[in-house]
């Protein structure tokens, strides 16, 4: 999950903390209105009456007289950024802050968001489930008023788009999360203007009638790029709050079986012969399995009876082996607990695989492993090889002196 | 308890005992909690009657504070007579310190998890495994808050540990710019013992570094009144040694 905190008009948040005074009044953060330079920010109610990004100071004061004009502070608000990345970096490992108030928006970039003039912190909850990912970005933004005295809004959702359309939906000192599942539903009503799209094609797109993010993610994508160009499928992405990896098309899967059968002239009757025979199955089994450097995953086994009964059975290893006394044993549990009057003519064995994992020892090979009921292979099937380690004793040769020990992977 | 309710409360237990099984409930005679492990440090046992197993105990301090030493001390002192598992999410420990901290190399099962929510799920099958009578969860530098969602999150870790006859210490480092040290940075409400400890001073053999003194505060301990502190003196010879000053 992704949590989004978002403090909208943030310059002019800063200099409201730094003075009570300024609390009720509309701001523009740039100069006097008589210098002939662009602004730098404004507060919301400026918003309301016209005042946008890359205006000039005289403009603004034309437009909204009563704003309380004052220099920037341009330090004052990089300090006051580092300071809530450094509270938010207690709550996750990964943070990017992306300080919007910084770029002046240009007509190309400009979307509902930046329009704002916001700071922005993502914040990485990995796989954190969405209840828990809520708490502790809830947590992240009581420690972000408390430390910085600013009112975060905050969005939560499994990618980052929508987690940044929430938090600029949500209200100060709230959040707002988006169920995984639910992105495509809560985007559909929002206006495209959220996307960071070039002004040409968003005009050109609300000329086609394509005004919302939904209307957008409905459109077929192939129609989409041949008329706009690439540049409008990482739009179409974000507009249906999926990822490319999502609508990837997994590769046909290639058979890996390998097989053993054997016809038999004397129906095997009695038990000793099905399990030689089973035994002879799984060896050759075995040796197919060896030549592709595989490991059998599932086991399936066919018969027919000489009374012309036919029937199979299959069964899934709860460990991956190549091991012929392991595939026997396997073999013997599917077939032995059957019963054949007249005896089998035909045995077929079909196993699936997989390439050999390379497998570290078992942990404390000398014995003590069996002794602690440690099961290594297992955690090593389970998460994966290049993580479990045992320190050994460095070549005498090594370049550092004073390094006797290094790990050997387990 | 006269006669008739005895006989009442028999045949409530025979009943629950035939719905639920023989082990759905077992009189408070028959728990026998584990014996604590020795830490090896007699006036850390003496202080807190040694870790508890089926418990988690937090170690807390800045880098360099003496916390890790401390736990590689206890590690060397618990494989005399078990197996320890050290999880090293940092991917820090130094496999010569510990050496000469009196850590058996050959039999230490060293885990190098590239995440922490990886971390969360080798520790709760290395608990629940069993075999372990110690497993130290290296965590420095973890956002704590990050840290306790990742434990926290996890019941069943939680659910095996008390379960497990292992005791568990996770390594938590105290941010800089806490001034009060005797706050939990984990504050994990199933946290059996939390020592907190601090470097006091550098000694000096010459114009060396010979060790330093550390002092460990208790604020936290399950099994008698918190509070205690204890000084300690870290010697980093050829062999490291911690001894009462």
């Amino acid at each position: 999950m992704i949590a989004c905190l978002s403090i909208p008009y943030f310059v002019a948040a800063v200099e409201r903390r730094g003075d009570e005074a300024l609390m009720d009044k509309p701001l523009v953060v740039g100069g006097q209105p008589w210098e002939a330079r662009p602004l730098f920010a404004f507060s919301s109610e400026a918003a309301r009456a016209g005042v946008r990004p890359g205006m000039s100071l005289r403009l603004a004061y034309s437009l909204f007289p009563d704003s309380r004009f004052l220099p920037a502070a341009q330090e004052r608000y990089r300090q006051s950024t580092g300071e809530i990345a450094h509270t938010l970096a207690d709550f996750a490992g990964r943070i990017e802050a992306q300080d919007l108030w910084l770029q002046l928006p240009t007509r190309t970039a400009e979307t509902a968001i930046s329009r704002t003039l916001p700071a922005y912190y993502y914040l990485d909850l990995e796989e954190l489930p969405a209840r828990e990912a809520l708490s502790l970005a809830a947590d992240a933004g009581r420690a972000v008023r408390r430390e910085s005295r600013l009112a975060p809004s905050i969005g939560i959702a499994r990618r980052r788009f929508t987690a940044e359309v929430a938090a600029a939906l949500a209200r100060p000192n709230h959040a707002r999360p988006i169920v995984p599942g639910e992105e495509a539903q809560f985007l559909a009503a929002r206006p495209i203007t959220f996307l960071p799209l070039p002004a040409e094609t968003l005009r050109r797109l609300a000329a086609l009638g394509i005004g919302t993010l939904g209307r957008l993610a409905a459109m077929p994508l192939p129609e989409l790029r041949l008329r706009f160009g690439p540049e409008v499928e990482a739009a179409y992405y974000m507009a249906s709050g999926r990822s490319r990896v999502e609508d990837a098309v997994p590769a046909p899967p290639r058979e890996r079986v390998v097989r053993a059968a054997g016809r038999f002239e004397t129906p095997l009757t009695s038990t000793l012969a099905l399990d030689a025979a089973l035994v002879r199955l799984a060896g050759s089994l075995a040796a197919r399995l060896a030549e592709a450097q595989a490991e059998a995953l599932q086991l399936q086994v066919r018969w027919e009876a000489e009374e012309g009964e036919r029937g199979q059975r299959a069964v899934a290893l709860r460990r991956p082996t190549a091991d012929s006394r392991r595939l026997a044993g396997a073999l013997r549990e599917l077939v032995m607990p059957l019963t054949f009057p007249g005896g089998v003519s035909y045995l077929a064995a079909t196993a699936e695989f997989q390439e050999r994992q390379v497998r570290q020892p078992s942990l404390f090979d000398a014995g003590p492993a069996a002794e602690a009921g440690l099961d290594l292979d297992r955690l090593i099937a389970r998460h994966g090889a290049g993580l479990f380690f045992r320190p050994a004793p460095a070549e005498p040769g090594h370049v550092l002196p004073e390094r006797r020990f290094l790990l050997v992977e387990r | 308890m006269d006669l008739d309710t005895r006989k009442q409360v028999a045949a409530v237990v025979d009943a629950i005992r035939e719905r639920w099984g023989e082990g759905a409930l077992h009189p408070g005679s028959q728990l026998n909690p584990p014996p604590p492990l020795p830490t090896g440090i007699p006036p850390l046992d003496e202080a807190l009657g040694g870790l508890p197993r089926g418990g988690l105990t937090e170690m807390i301090g800045i880098p360099s504070a003496g916390a890790t030493t401390l736990a590689l001390k206890i590690i060397a002192e618990v494989q005399r007579h078990g197996q320890v598992a050290y999880l090293d999410l940092p991917q820090t420990f130094d496999a010569d310190f510990a050496a000469r901290c009196g850590v058996a190399l050959e039999p230490l099962l060293l885990v190098r998890p590239h995440s922490l929510r990886q971390a969360a799920a080798i520790l709760r099958d290395l608990l629940g495994l069993g075999g372990l009578d110690l497993v130290v969860f290296d965590a420095y530098g973890e956002p704590p808050r990050a840290l306790q969602a990742a434990l926290g999150r996890s019941g069943p870790l939680l659910a095996t540990l008390t379960r497990s006859r292992s005791a568990l210490i996770v390594l938590v480092s105290q941010p800089l710019r806490q001034q009060a040290p005797a706050r939990s940075v984990l504050a994990f409400p199933h946290t059996a013992a939390r020592l907190v400890v601090r470097k006091e001073a550098w000694l000096y053999r010459g114009p060396d570094i010979g060790g330093y003194r550390a002092l460990i505060l208790i604020t936290k301990d399950r099994q008698g009144p918190a509070g205690k502190q204890i000084a300690v003196t870290i010697r980093l010879d050829d062999a490291v040694t911690i001894e009462a000053p």
